[in-house]
């Protein structure tokens, strides 16, 4: 009978434990969680010890004194956007969603994600420096994703190469005829290509136009440099076309950040 | 236990220097991949005998921090972690330990970490997942982790702190 009840007991044990462990990964797996009080403390923890760890290794990249900002600004986007015309259209039309109205945040990228299936980096600098989700974090190549998660002193950025059904970019594609808007969404693993989906069949596409962020949907602002088109893809009904773009930015080597931060007025 | 204690501690700052350093992108990974903390968990097992209580304590711990460090998943790879030390204890009390077990332990580890975490984020639908990527995600994690988990193997058979290795 006690021997019964014991196994009984196990059991019920067991499918508890079995249940707890479905919702704890359930909730913990999930991208869109967001960070407890407790859990950004931890971090925040964790995170200096480990910055001081990887201190030694971080001091020996090239790429350290680089002037990410002023690299990225003037070469890459005064090239697509003239800084006359922004000037214009911001004093006229009071828009923000321009770089030359953001404030930049440089970063070191203290981890990387390991569970490869999420593809996002943290960076040393969080909540304390002004920064929040949502946040654009470019390089001097271009575009590289944005802030995911903020704690106090650190923030998750998810790269544009991640898969995932929320990590959607609004891009504008400068073609021979003109501009075409057009959504950034997903990543060609096999030939490291950043794709571009339901492009107008009508819309002339061609090898090597320039594909920047348009600024639709308020999250990036317009004309940050991505890549330039390498392949183009027709759907099977000709409808639309997939466009495969080719970064600059080697993502395996990333290890300084710029985040662009809304400017205090 | 202490000199065990120290290998995984070792093992996960290693862990973490190294990945930053190799190519962490899908399909362009490292044949150098490394998952020592893992290793170095189940390699230490033999040396926490008649102490299970002590060890899956310990593997909860350092599940949780490798989560706090280096995913930013909470608790997921805490009950990876026991689970995968769970299967692996039952089967350290069926086997003998030597370097050719040791080597079966090794790859059997990486094969159930890799299609634990794959299946529960196929299940919860997380991100995308397909079987070539868990495929390309295992070939390129075996050497490293074998040639590692061997070398600490032998460190801990000639420790002079050893309990009990069969």
């Amino acid at each position: 009978m006690y021997r019964k009840n014991k196994k009984k007991k196990k059991i019920i044990i067991a499918i508890i434990v079995v249940f707890c462990s479905f919702f704890i990964l359930f909730y913990s797996l999930s991208s869109n969680r967001k960070l407890t009080v407790v859990e950004s403390f931890f971090k925040d923890v964790a995170m200096s010890i480990q910055k001081v760890i990887m201190m030694p290794f971080t001091s020996l990249n090239d790429d350290k004194d680089t002037d990410l900002t002023e690299s990225y600004v003037i070469q890459k986007n005064l090239n697509v956007h003239l800084e006359e015309e922004i000037e214009q259209l911001r004093d006229v039309l009071d828009l923000n969603q321009t770089l030359t109205g953001y404030d930049v945040v440089n970063a070191t990228v203290i981890s990387r994600n390991k569970g490869y299936w999420y593809q996002t980096l943290t960076i040393d600098k969080g909540k304390k420096d002004g920064l929040k989700k949502n946040m654009v974090a470019i390089t001097k190549d271009g575009l590289i994703g944005k802030i995911q998660r903020v704690t106090n002193y650190s923030s998750e950025i998810k790269l544009i190469t991640a898969n995932d059904v929320n990590n959607k970019v609004s891009v504008s594609i400068a073609t021979k005829t003109g501009e075409t808007n057009a959504i950034l969404s997903g990543y060609d693993k096999d030939n490291n290509l950043v794709l571009i989906s339901g492009v107008d069949s009508q819309v002339d596409t061609n090898k090597g136009d320039v594909v920047t962020t348009s600024g639709l949907g308020g999250m990036f602002p317009r004309g940050i440099y991505i890549g330039v088109v390498e392949t183009i893809t027709n759907d099977k009904y000709g409808l639309s076309k997939t466009l495969g773009v080719k970064t600059n930015q080697n993502f395996n080597n990333i290890h300084y950040v710029t985040v662009l931060k809304e400017e205090v007025k | 236990m202490i000199f065990q204690i120290i290998i995984v501690i070792i093992s996960f700052l290693l862990d973490g220097i190294l990945s930053n350093f190799l190519p962490f992108m899908m399909n362009d990974l490292s044949f150098f991949t490394p998952f020592f903390t893992l290793i170095s968990i189940i390699i230490i097992y033999p040396f926490f005998d008649k102490e299970e209580r002590k060890y899956y304590i310990l593997v909860g711990i350092v599940g949780f921090l490798y989560d706090l460090f280096y995913t930013n998943l909470l608790f997921a790879n805490t009950i990876f972690f026991l689970l995968i030390a769970f299967i692996i204890s039952y089967i350290y009390k069926k086997i003998q330990v030597n370097l050719l077990t040791n080597l079966f332990l090794i790859i059997l580890t990486l094969l159930l970490y890799h299609l634990i975490f794959t299946l529960s984020l196929f299940i919860f639908n997380v991100v995308p997942v397909s079987i070539d990527s868990f495929l390309y995600l295992i070939s390129h994690s075996l050497l490293l982790n074998i040639i590692y988990g061997e070398i600490l193997y032998l460190i801990c058979k000639y420790l002079p702190h050893k309990k009990h290795l069969n």
